[in-house]
């Protein structure tokens, strides 16, 4: 099995070229375990190697995309009002105080809202409460309050909105996502305020100006990275809004019930792997090689100092993201029998027409799934198949197994739950302790100096962060914690979803690649955790 | 300086140790599948599409968008 050789390679050499490392964003704590950490990590593969067996030998239909949702109750219409103002109040005074405030990113409002209460508090709650950022999206209600004032201003003549093609996917979502994962790792100007601003305000103009052509929603769904991935990473609650509906179900049932468009495996992969470059890149061992690197960039004089390292850490970004890309393309190609992918790329497909244009077929193997209207809420899905003389639609029939893009990208979202056991190991301590000063800062965001007693807008200007609260080994457990529920959550999610794709035999041998690829992050989620203290 | 050298095997060894797990269970697998291609029982033969209508079937029509 060539798939499975190429993986252990890959693993392999990614061991290699990952040493020891640190978190970034995590506060360093002296942890005093019982055990040697390592023995997490078997722990941790042991119970996942359970997992699969017990998947193997209890579960043999897929259930999850059928588990049914229960509606709770419904709020009016006009609650979507104070949320969207909610967002918006909030986008305007991270801008104004990122221009106009104080120009100390721990003192000032912007650097915590943008990269603390955004990127890492918003996910957490959404694993709970569902998809809090659709609620209270600033440019979502900025788009859809224009339209409204556009839609009555001209009397209704308001021209459409372009349909953005099924190919372009998500790709754009995914490719912002990177972005702004360049500010926040690489970019010089990350702490200083106002240029974090800047950005804000350019990223605004961005959406705003595609918002305009292709409509709000469209635009927001297919361009907007925190739209993208935070509703992703709301599927696995247990709770779930739709028009104002609050429905309950099982966690991570909405994962195998939401349908993967082309781009969204790249946001998976794009989370995970700019997270595990954060991790690395911030430790003992990384970060003087890196530093020294950046030195050297800044000695052929092309660069300033700043930019340079700029330069460095992008290069790791891509390097890790093409990793994490290449170890998923691996697992997902070592889900065929390399025997079978031999076969069928030796044997003539039936749907291939004698004159040589494309079959229908082949617009299965793309990237873009067929017939989703992308301008709708809903998608609906229609079957690339010609009709036959007769009228009828008859599905169209394959051959061999399916191309591994197509897996990639139906398997790849199974893997939101790593994504997310990943922001929660790396960003705990972060937003368990720096998430403390939301309030002081909301209450001061131009950062003024206030006499003793004096509590800013709301009071809380003087609070200060209590750093005794949570332990460091307490925040290791739940480390740990985290990223087992999530490897688990995707095994499962993965074993539901080749139930659903293939009969049940070859469901259960497929999973053994994906096996290897939830244990390799594990231990490699394991052994970044590890090395802070 | 004669502790340097252990001081860099105690960190290779416990890296190694994290990389215990995916070796060892990567290993496996990979014995596994090629015993079972090696004895003609890989699943080739399964595969002739026929009994794959999921595939242009999704039965996920709603869409979280």
């Amino acid at each position: 099995m060539h798939a499975m050789r190429r993986l252990l390679a890959l693993t392999a050499s990614a061991l290699l070229a990952m040493p020891a490392a640190a978190q970034a964003h995590g506060l360093v704590g002296r942890r005093d375990l019982p055990v040697p950490s390592w023995l997490f990590a078997w722990a941790a593969a042991a119970v996942l190697l359970v997992s699969f067996v017990g998947l193997g030998a209890l579960w043999h239909k897929a259930r999850l995309y059928k588990a049914p949702e229960h509606r709770v109750f419904r709020v009016p219409a006009w609650f979507e009002i104070p949320l969207g103002a909610l967002g918006v109040a909030l986008l305007g005074l991270t801008i104004v105080s990122g221009l106009f405030g104080v120009q100390i990113d721990t003192a000032n409002f912007a650097p915590t809202t943008f990269f603390v209460a955004l990127w890492v508090g918003v996910p957490f709650a959404s694993l709970i409460v569902g998809d809090l950022y659709a609620a209270i999206n600033p440019l979502r209600a900025l788009g859809r309050a224009t339209g409204w004032l556009g839609s009555k201003l001209s009397g209704g003549n308001v021209p459409d909105a372009l349909v953005m093609s099924e190919r372009v996917g998500r790709w754009p979502a995914a490719v912002m996502l990177f972005a702004y994962a360049w500010v926040e790792l690489a970019f010089p100007g990350k702490t200083d305020p106002s240029q974090l601003a800047v950005v804000i305000i350019i990223f605004c103009l961005i959406q705003a100006v595609g918002m305009s052509l292709y409509g709000t929603d469209q635009w927001l769904q297919r361009a907007d990275p925190f739209t993208a991935w935070f509703s992703w990473v709301a599927t696995l609650a247990p709770l779930r809004w739709e028009r104002g509906t609050l429905y309950l179900r099982w966690p991570t049932v909405g994962n195998a019930k939401r349908r993967a468009i082309a781009g969204d495996a790249a946001i998976v992969i794009v989370a995970i792997g700019t997270t595990t470059w954060d991790g690395l890149s911030g430790g003992d061992i990384l970060g003087p090689p890196l530093a020294n690197l950046s030195n050297d960039v800044a000695k052929l004089g092309i660069f300033g100092v700043t930019w340079s390292n700029a330069v460095v850490q992008t290069f790791g970004m891509l390097i890790v993201v093409g990793l994490v890309t290449a170890l998923i393309f691996a697992g997902v190609r070592g889900m065929i029998p390399a025997s079978a992918r031999r076969a069928a790329a030796t044997r003539p497909s039936p749907d291939a027409p004698a004159d040589g244009s494309p079959s229908p077929a082949a617009d299965l193997d793309g990237a873009a799934p067929a017939g989703i209207d992308g301008a709708a809420a809903t998608a609906t899905i229609t079957r690339p198949s010609p009709a036959p003389a007769d009228g009828e639609t008859k599905p169209a029939t394959r051959t061999g197994p399916p191309p591994v893009r197509r897996l990639v990208r139906e398997f790849t979202p199974t893997l939101v739950p790593i994504g997310v056991a990943y922001t929660v190991g790396h960003y705990l301590s972060l937003l368990a302790f720096q998430g403390q000063a939301f309030l002081p800062l909301l209450s001061d965001p131009l950062g003024h100096e206030l006499l003793p007693g004096q509590g800013g807008w709301l009071g809380t200007a003087q609070w200060t962060i209590n750093y005794t609260w949570l332990t460091s080994n307490a925040i290791w457990y739940l480390q740990v914690a985290a990223l087992l529920i999530g490897h688990v959550m995707s095994l499962v999610l993965s074993h539901d979803r080749a139930l659903e794709r293939f009969p049940r035999k070859r469901a259960a041998r497929s999973q053994r690649a994906m096996l290897v690829v939830a244990v390799v992050f594990t231990c490699t989620g394991l052994w970044l955790l590890s090395a802070v203290g | 300086m004669t502790l340097l050298p252990l001081a860099h095997l105690g960190h290779w060894y416990e890296s190694v140790a994290y990389a215990m797990p995916m070796i060892v269970i990567g290993g496996v697998l990979w014995y596994t599948s090629r015993k079972e291609r090696l004895a003609g029982h890989d699943g080739e033969e399964h595969w002739d599409g026929e009994d794959d209508p999921q595939w242009d079937d999704d039965p996920r029509l709603r869409d979280d968008d």
